[in-house]
This record gives structure tokens, sequence and C-alpha cells, in this order.
């Protein structure tokens, strides 16, 4: 018999990797790709992806709706864990309509406040990335 | 006749759009909130924000103002790096890591900015030839730039802001206008000939 910490990071299976998976894409600091998951390599690696998160504007005080997107993964689907301190790049699809194509982002675990290791989780809060301006001569 | 700072104010503005050369977008007054997405190159913004009569023996004739005029100034940013490298499927996971390596996270892009942006319109304002705004001599005096002040980062979805604030104050002679009076409806003076293209158009003489 399992105890409950177990089955709920089973559940993750579903609660963050079932029917609303979205499929992202990791490069690690070490410069490895992973797209499958760790736990079924024949499926791709995935989570949950929330694109709009409300924030409250620290001028005025209002809540606004902002875009910024947060994405929820099952620590045992990686084969990395990310770490504080690191750069990661992630791509996930620039919206939830399938075949959609997917955006960069950039993202470091120092954010991760509540990195979820306790019930098998990590939350990502990714920055947009564009590529450096040409050099001017 | 309006009063000398919203003169100066408007000189201001002018001046700084004039010589930003298109690298920032300034507006004359404080908006609200704006999204990041608009404000990548800069946004300066000019408005007037205290003034002060210091009490003189003389109480006829023109009065001198202290005025400050704010000027806020906000960049946002992204981070960036090599995508070109991070994207590809030839490179190898150690060109990966170099790139990964090397990217500027968003916070210091940001920085980056806004320090620029402080140069720019400092140096702007305290050239020798914006010393007046483009106004006479007379009607502005002893300009300067008492403060610049950063402030903190704020993330505002996948994109972080970085803002600052410039106090540019100077003196003004303010003349009391008098009666506000009203304005006057434009009037017109008509001075269509009504003559054909064939007619021509001139004064008939009658002979009696």
């Amino acid at each position: 018999m399992i105890n409950l910490r177990e089955q709920i990071e089973l559940d993750l299976a579903e609660s963050i990797e079932g029917e609303w998976k979205m499929p992202v894409e990791l490069t690690s600091p070490d410069g490895v790709q992973q797209i499958l998951n760790k736990n079924d390599p024949t499926e791709l690696l995935g989570g949950q992806v929330l694109y709009f998160t409300s924030r409250e504007n620290p001028v005025t005080g209002e809540t606004m709706i902002v875009n910024n997107p947060v994405i929820t993964l099952r620590i045992s689907s990686l084969d990395r864990v990310p770490q504080p301190g690191e750069k990661w790049y992630i791509k996930i699809p620039i919206s939830p309509v399938s075949g959609a194509p997917k955006v960069r982002f950039l993202f470091s675990a120092d954010r991760t406040t509540e990195s979820g290791t306790d019930i098998g989780f990590i939350r990502i809060y990714p920055q947009k990335i564009e590529a450096e301006d040409e050099p001017t001569s | 006749m309006t009063m000398m700072f919203r003169t100066v104010k408007t000189a201001l503005v002018t001046t700084l759009d004039g010589e930003s050369e298109s690298r920032f977008t300034v507006l004359g007054r404080q908006v609200q909130s704006k999204s990041p997405d608009e404000i990548i190159g800069g946004l300066v913004q000019v408005y007037f924000a205290d003034g002060a009569f210091p009490k003189s023996g003389r109480m006829r004739g023109t009065k001198s103002q202290e005025i400050t005029i704010e000027i806020d100034m906000q960049v946002s940013a992204t981070a960036k790096g090599d995508i070109s490298v991070l994207d590809s499927a030839t490179s190898t996971p150690a060109e990966k890591a170099a790139a990964l390596l090397a990217v500027r996270e968003a916070s210091e892009v940001a920085d980056g900015l806004i320090d620029a942006l402080i140069d720019n319109v400092w140096n702007i304002l305290m050239d020798k030839r914006n010393e007046t705004l483009g106004l006479d001599k007379p009607d502005i005096a002893s300009r300067w730039i008492d403060r610049i002040q950063k402030d903190t980062l704020l993330e505002r979805g996948d994109l972080v802001v970085k803002t600052a604030n410039m106090k540019y104050t100077c003196r003004v002679q303010e003349s009391v206008s008098g009666d506000l009076g009203n304005t006057p409806e434009t009037s017109t003076i008509d001075t269509i000939v009504t003559a054909g293209d064939t007619e021509g158009a001139g004064v008939e003489v009658e002979n009696y």
C-alpha cells in the first residue's frame, strides 16, 4: 500500500499530464534538449500551461490580467531538475490550439519560490527571450 | 496669455521630442498605465509637478516662479540570447550550453536600457544649446536637473519594466493676465466675386 504523498505524485500523471497536457521542450544549462517524458518515453514531455495571470498594478492597486505564462511540470518526468541559479530554455505552444507554433522563453528556478518538491511538481515562470540585436558598426 | 509653466512644459516636450530622433517616445502628460509592449524603445512622460512663488518685497509687476517639471522614464525588456544556436537542430549540446551561459537576463537588459535613456535625456536637457528650450532668454532662467532616481524593477507579464525619474527645475516670470475674458467667434470676410468665367469681374461703369 502506498502512502498519500506517493499517491498524489502518481495522480500528477492525470492532473497535469492528462488530457489537458501541453507539450513543452526543455534545454538544460548543459545544452541537452528534452522533448520526451522520462516516465513514458513514447509520450512528449508536457504539463499544465496557464497563459494569463492576474496581477496587482503596483501604482494604482487595480487588478490586471497580464500575459504571463506559468508552466507546471511533474518532476519525475524530467531528466534533470532545474536548480536555482541555472538558466534554462523552454519552448511552449503560443496558444492552446492544436498544432500552434512554439514560442521561446528563458527561465531560472530562482523565481520558483514554491518549488513543490514535496508533492512532486515544479512551477516555472518564464521570461520572453529575443535574439541579440545585430551589432552596428 | 497662458502662464509660463505651461509654455515651458510644452517647450520641454518639443525639445526632447525633436532631439530624440525617434530613439524614444515623448508624451506631454502622465499616463495611467501603458502596455510594456509599447515602451520597448523607451517612453518619456513630461508633466508639471510643482511651483513655488517666493514672496518678496515687491508685490506688483511680474512674479517669479520656481517650477519643477517631472520627467518619468520607462523602458521594458526581454532576455537577449543567441536564439539561432538554441533553436538549431544541428547545434551540439556544448554550443547550446555556451549560448545559454551567454544569455543576458531581462533585468540586466532593462537596467542597461534605462541607463542609456537617462543618459540621452540628461544630455539633451543640459546641452548649452537647449538652455532656454527655444524660448527667449528672459522667459526662462536657472534651469537645472535636480536629481535622478531609478526605481525598482517591475514584472509585467513576460517582460520586465524599469522606471526612472528626473526633476527639471527652472525659474520663470509669471504675469497676471487679468480677466479670463471670452473667445470671440472667428469673423469671416467673404471675398468671393460672383462672376462667371467669361464675364470677367470688375466695376461696371454706366454712362449717363
